[in-house]
C-alpha cells in the first residue's frame, strides 16, 4: 500500500486516534498487565484478583454499588420523565422554568455535593429543620452519618443533580411528535393520562433505552458526589466499586490490587457499553 | 372553568418542580452571605440579616482559592484548546472521508467517551509519574484530554456533517485543496459547533473530580473542586466558606450558561444524543 | 475553447458499476445535454468530468491532453451545482472572485474579471450581498456569474434549474442559451428534464443504468428514437406504445393484441407474423371521420385542455393511447371516435430484449 492509496481521511484522524490510543488503550493494557502481576512486576496470576475478591468488604461494596445505581437511575428516570413531560405543556413562563429546570445539571458536581452536604447537616441543616417542623420526624436525623440514611441521601443528591438532563431528552423526544397526533387521539375521546400512556411514552421509548444505558455508566463512574460527601463511610456503608480502586490505588498504595479491581470493572461496564453502542448504532440507522 | 382548573392542575407541579431545582442553589447563595453566627443557628435562618462578605474575604485573602481558581482556569482553557486543534482534523476526516476502519474508529472514540475514569487512573498516575508530569499543568491538560477529546470530536463530526457536500465540490473545482477547503469553506460555517464544543469541554474540565484527585496532590497545582472538598474536613468545616467557594467555582459557569443559553442546551443535546 | 473525450469510461462502486464504457465526444464549443432518469450515471459522468469522482478505468481528455489524475483546478474546469453551493459566508462579489483569488490572480485582474462577469448577468446591485438575502434566481446567476468569472476551457451543469419554479426555469433555460452562445463554451449540461434537452441541447445524450441509449441532435433523436427507451423518455406527451404483430391478407397490416388492425402500406421491409411494438407520437395521431381509410376505432377516456392545445387520452388497441388535438374539442367522455396516422410517422420496436429500432 503506498502512501497516494491512503484515504486522506486516515491522516485527517491520525492525530486523534494516536493520542486517544495513548490515554485510553495503553493504559488499559497496562491496567491488565498490573493486574497479574506483583508489586515488583513479578507475575502473580490471579492473586490480586482473589485477594480484591475474597476482602470481607467486597460483598458490601457489591451491593452498595448496585443500590446506588438502581436508586439513582430510576428516580432520574422517575423525576425527569415528569418534569419533560410538564415541560411540555403550554403555560405562562414556560420558558424561564425550562432554563431553571436545567440549574443541577449546571451546577458543578462538587459544588452540588457540597451544597446538599450543608443542606442535609445533622444539626444545622435546612432539610432537618423543614421536616421536624412539618412533622415527617419526630427529631433530626444524621443523614449522613446513619448507615441507614447515607444511601437514600446520596441518590437523592445523584437524581437530583442529573434529572435535568433526563427532562431534557425527554422534552425533545417529545417534541418531535407532530402536534396531529394528539389532535387526533383526542378527537378519539382520550384524556391526559390515555395521552401520556398511547402516545408519548411509546414515542419515548428509543430515547428512554439509550438514556437509560448512559445513566447507569455515569452512575457507576460516581466518585465525586460520594466521596466528596462522605469519603465511602461511615463504615463503608456508601462505598462504591469505583471508590474502592481510588482507596486502593492512592490511600493504600496497593496499584496490582486497584488493578485488578479496574478489569473487573471495566469488563463489568464494557457490557454496559457494548449494549449502548448497539442502541446508539440500530438508531443511527433509521 | 375548565382552563381555571388546568392551570391550577399545572401550577402546583411546577411550582414544585421549581423549587426542588432552585432551592439548594439559592440556599447555597444565602448562605454564602450569612455571618458566621447565623449560619449555625437552631431553627436556621431562612435570609443573611445584614448579608455579609465575611466568607468571601476568607475564601479570597485566607485560602489557597484564588490559586486553585487560576489553576482551573489554565487547565480547563489548555485542555479545550488542545481538544479542539485535533478535534477539528480528526471531525473533519470521520464526517467528509470514508475509509477502511473508519466506523471501528468512530466506535474507538464513543467508548473513549463513556469510559469511566476509574478504570485508568492507576496505569495514568504510573505513566505520569515515569514522564513526571504528576503535579504540572501539562500532565492535567493532557489527561484531561480523554474527556474533551473524544466529546469533541464526535460533536463536530456531526457540525461537520451538517455542512452540504455540494459546497466542498465547489470550492475544489475552484481550485482549493483539501485543507484549503477545511479552513476557507468548512470550518467558519462551523462556528457554532466551534463555540458549544468549547463550552462544553471548558465545563466538563472546570468540574472534574477524580483525575485532579489524582494526579494534582501539591498545593501549587490543586484545582478548585478538590479545594472545595479540601475545606470540609471530617471535624472541623467553615460552612460559610465552602458556600461563598462553591458560589465563586458556579460563577463562570452560570456565566456562560447565561450568555450562551441556547447554545449550551443545543450542544447538551448534541452532546448527549450521540453519547 | 476545449474538445473533452470520454475512452471506455467505467465507474465501479465495489461491486457496483455505475458505468459501462462510455464513449463520447463533446466538440469544441459544443453544448452537450446528458439526460435520463435519476441513477443513470449522468451526474456521475460529469462529476468524473470534473475530477470530482476517480475514473475506475478507461480515459478523459481535455484538448487530446488525458486528465485522469490531474487534479480539478488543473482542469480549467468551472462547475454550476444543482444547489448552486454558494459559500454562506461569502458576499457575492467575494464567492465571484474565490477561485481567482486561490489561483494567486491579481486583485486589479480579480475586479475587472467580477465586473465583466456581473454585468453580463446583471448583478451589478447584488455584489455586496450574502447568499442567504437572494433569491432562487439571483442565486442561480450568481453560481453562473462563478463559473464564467474563471473563464474555463469547460462549463458543467449538474441539474442547475431543478430547484427554481416552473416559470423561472423556463426564463433561465433561455439565459443559459443565450450566455453559452455569446461565449461559445464547450458545455455539458445534466438534467433529468428531457424538455430542456431538447431546447437547448446541440447534442442530446440519454443515458440509462450507465449506458449510452442514443445520441445525436435532439430533433433526429425525436423523429428516429433508436429503441424504446429513448422513444419514451424523448416527447411529452409520451409516445404511444401497441403491442401487437404484423399480419394481414393483401395489404400489410399492423394487428393490435386486442386484434384491431391498422393498415401499414407503404412500409415495406416488415415480415408478417412478426411480433412487434407500434409506436405513434400524441401529435402524429389525428381524430377522422368513421369512413376515413385506414382509421381504427377507440373510445374517448380523458380529455384535459391546457388552452392552445388538448391531450385527449382514449382507450383502443388494449392500451390507452393520448392525442394532442389543436383545435378545441367538444368531444364526451366515452364517445366513440376513429383514429389514424400516416404510415410513415409510425415506429416500429422489437418487442423483445432492449426493444431496438427495426430498421426499416
Amino acid at each position: 500500500m503506498t502512501m497516494r492509496n491512503i484515504s486522506p481521511g486516515v491522516w485527517f484522524i491520525l492525530p486523534t486516534m494516536l493520542l486517544l490510543a495513548a490515554l485510553i488503550v495503553y493504559p488499559m493494557l497496562s491496567t491488565a498487565e498490573l493486574s497479574v502481576t506483583d508489586a515488583n512486576g513479578a507475575f502473580a496470576g490471579m492473586r490480586n484478583f482473589n485477594v480484591a475478591i475474597s476482602a470481607p468488604s467486597t460483598r458490601l461494596i457489591l451491593f452498595n454499588t448496585a443500590y446506588y445505581v438502581i436508586g439513582s437511575v430510576v428516580f432520574q428516570l422517575l423525576l425527569g420523565i415528569l418534569a419533560g413531560i410538564l415541560l411540555n405543556q403550554h403555560f405562562a413562563g414556560r420558558a424561564l422554568v425550562r432554563s431553571l429546570m436545567l440549574i443541577p445539571w449546571v451546577v458543578p458536581g462538587i459544588v452540588a455535593a457540597m451544597t446538599w452536604a450543608w443542606m442535609f447537616h445533622t444539626d444545622y441543616g435546612i432539610i432537618n429543620y423543614i421536616m421536624t417542623q412539618v412533622g415527617v420526624i419526630s427529631e433530626p436525623i444524621g443523614w449522613l452519618t446513619n448507615p441507614n440514611t447515607v444511601m437514600p441521601a446520596l441518590i437523592a443528591v445523584n437524581a437530583w443533580k442529573m434529572f435535568p438532563f433526563v427532562a431534557v431528552m425527554v422534552l425533545a423526544g417529545l417534541q418531535s411528535v407532530p402536534e396531529e397526533l394528539y389532535e387526533a387521539v383526542r378527537v378519539d375521546g382520550a384524556n391526559f393520562w390515555h395521552e401520556i400512556w398511547h402516545i408519548m411514552l411509546p414515542q419515548l421509548r428509543p430515547v428512554l433505552v439509550s438514556i437509560t444505558l448512559l445513566l447507569t455508566i455515569w452512575a457507576l463512574d460516581g466518585i465525586t458526589i460520594i466521596y466528596s460527601i462522605t469519603g465511602g463511610g461511615p463504615a463503608n456503608r456508601s462505598m462504591i466499586f469505583p471508590i474502592q480502586i481510588y482507596v486502593q490505588a492512592f490511600e493504600y498504595f496497593e496499584f496490582n490490587r486497584a488493578a485488578a479491581l479496574s478489569v473487573l470493572y471495566f469488563l463489568f461496564l464494557s457490557v454496559i457499553i457494548v449494549l449502548y453502542m448497539r442502541v446508539f448504532a440500530a438508531q443511527e440507522k433509521d | 372553568m375548565r382552563d381555571r382548573r388546568r392551570t391550577l392542575l399545572i401550577s402546583l407541579p411546577v411550582a414544585i418542580l421549581v423549587i426542588v431545582a432552585v432551592f439548594p442553589f439559592l440556599w447555597m447563595a444565602v448562605s454564602a452571605f450569612k455571618p458566621l453566627a447565623q449560619l449555625y443557628t437552631i431553627p436556621p435562618q431562612w435570609l443573611p440579616d445584614p448579608p455579609t462578605l465575611e466568607n468571601f474575604k476568607n475564601v479570597v485573602f485566607q485560602s489557597n482559592i484564588p490559586r486553585y481558581f487560576i489553576n482551573s482556569l489554565i487547565i480547563s482553557i489548555g485542555s479545550t484548546f488542545l481538544a479542539l486543534v485535533f478535534a477539528i482534523f480528526a471531525a473533519y476526516g470521520f464526517a467528509r472521508f470514508d475509509f477502511r476502519g473508519r466506523s471501528a474508529a468512530l466506535a474507538f472514540v464513543l467508548i473513549g467517551q463513556l469510559l469511566p475514569t476509574a478504570t485508568v487512573i492507576v496505569p495514568l498516575y504510573i505513566v505520569l509519574n515515569y514522564l513526571g508530569l504528576i503535579n504540572t499543568y501539562l500532565g492535567l491538560i493532557l489527561v484531561y484530554l480523554i474527556l474533551t477529546l473524544p466529546l469533541s470530536v464526535w460533536m463536530l463530526t456531526g457540525y461537520f456533517r451538517g455542512i452540504p457536500k455540494e459546497l466542498e465540490d465547489a470550492a475544489i473545482i475552484d481550485g482549493a485543496s483539501q485543507l484549503g477547503v477545511l479552513f476557507r469553506i468548512s470550518l467558519p460555517l462551523v462556528t457554532p459547533g466551534i463555540i458549544a464544543v468549547t463550552l462544553y469541554s471548558f465545563v466538563a474540565t472546570w468540574n472534574e473530580f477524580v483525575f485532579a484527585l489524582s494526579f494534582a496532590t501539591e498545593k501549587e497545582m490543586k484545582t478548585l473542586p478538590i479545594g472545595l472538598a479540601e475545606f470540609s474536613t471530617e471535624f472541623d468545616t467553615d460552612w460559610g466558606a465552602v458556600m461563598a467557594a462553591s458560589f465563586v467555582m458556579t460563577l463562570p459557569i452560570a456565566l456562560i450558561f447565561l450568555v450562551m443559553q441556547r447554545m449550551f442546551v443545543g450542544g447538551l443535546m448534541s452532546g448527549a444524543t450521540k453519547g | 475553447m476545449a474538445q473533452v473525450a470520454l475512452n471506455g469510461l467505467v465507474k465501479r462502486y465495489g461491486a457496483y458499476q455505475a458505468l459501462h464504457e462510455v464513449d463520447m465526444t463533446v466538440e469544441d464549443g459544443e453544448f452537450v445535454v446528458l439526460v435520463g432518469p435519476s441513477g443513470c450515471g449522468k451526474s456521475t459522468l460529469l462529476r468524473m468530468i470534473a475530477g470530482l469522482e476517480e475514473i475506475s478505468d478507461g480515459t478523459i481528455s481535455i484538448d487530446g491532453r488525458i486528465v485522469n489524475t490531474v487534479r480539478p483546478k488543473e482542469r480549467d474546469i468551472a462547475m454550476v451545482f444543482q444547489s448552486y453551493a454558494l459559500y454562506p459566508h461569502m458576499t457575492v462579489r467575494k464567492n465571484m472572485s474565490f477561485a481567482l483569488k486561490l489561483a494567486g490572480t491579481a486583485q486589479s485582474e480579480i475586479d475587472k474579471a467580477v465586473e465583466r462577469a456581473a454585468s453580463i448577468l446583471g448583478l451589478e446591485p447584488l455584489l455586496d450581498r450574502k447568499p442567504k438575502q437572494l433569491s432562487g434566481g439571483q442565486r442561480q446567476r450568481v453560481a453562473m456569474g462563478r463559473a464564467i468569472v474563471r473563464n474555463p476551457r469547460v462549463f458543467l451543469f449538474d441539474e442547475p434549474l431543478s430547484n427554481l419554479d416552473a416559470k423561472l426555469r423556463v426564463q433561465m433555460r433561455a439565459e443559459i442559451k443565450e450566455l453559452h452562445q455569446r461565449l461559445g463554451a464547450t458545455t455539458v449540461y445534466v438534467t433529468h428534464d428531457q424538455i430542456e434537452a431538447m431546447t437547448m441541447a446541440d447534442k442530446i445524450v440519454v443515458m440509462r443504468d450507465g449506458h449510452i441509449e442514443q445520441m445525436g441532435h435532439p430533433l433526429d433523436l425525436y423523429d428516429r428514437p433508436a429503441n424504446r427507451f429513448v422513444a419514451g423518455f424523448i416527447g411529452s406527451p409520451a409516445m404511444n406504445f401497441i403491442d401487437g404483430r404484423i399480419d394481414g391478407s393483401g395489404t400489410t397490416c399492423f394487428v393490435a393484441s386486442d386484434g384491431t388492425t391498422i393498415p401499414i402500406s407503404g412500409r415495406p421491409g416488415l415480415s408478417k407474423g412478426v411480433e412487434t411494438v407500434l409506436a405513434i407520437r400524441p401529435e402524429d395521431l389525428t381524430i377522422v371521420p368513421e369512413n376515413h381509410s385506414g382509421a381504427f376505432p377507440a373510445l374517448v377516456s380523458v380529455v384535459e385542455s391546457t388552452g392552445p392545445e388538448t391531450i385527449v387520452i382514449l382507450a383502443s388497441c388494449g392500451t390507452r393511447l393520448s392525442v394532442v388535438v389543436k383545435e378545441r374539442s367538444h368531444l364526451k367522455i366515452g364517445e366513440k371516435v376513429w383514429l389514424h396516422a400516416e404510415p410513415e410517422k409510425m415506429h416500429f420496436f422489437e418487442s423483445t430484449g432492449d426493444g431496438c429500432r427495426m430498421n426499416i
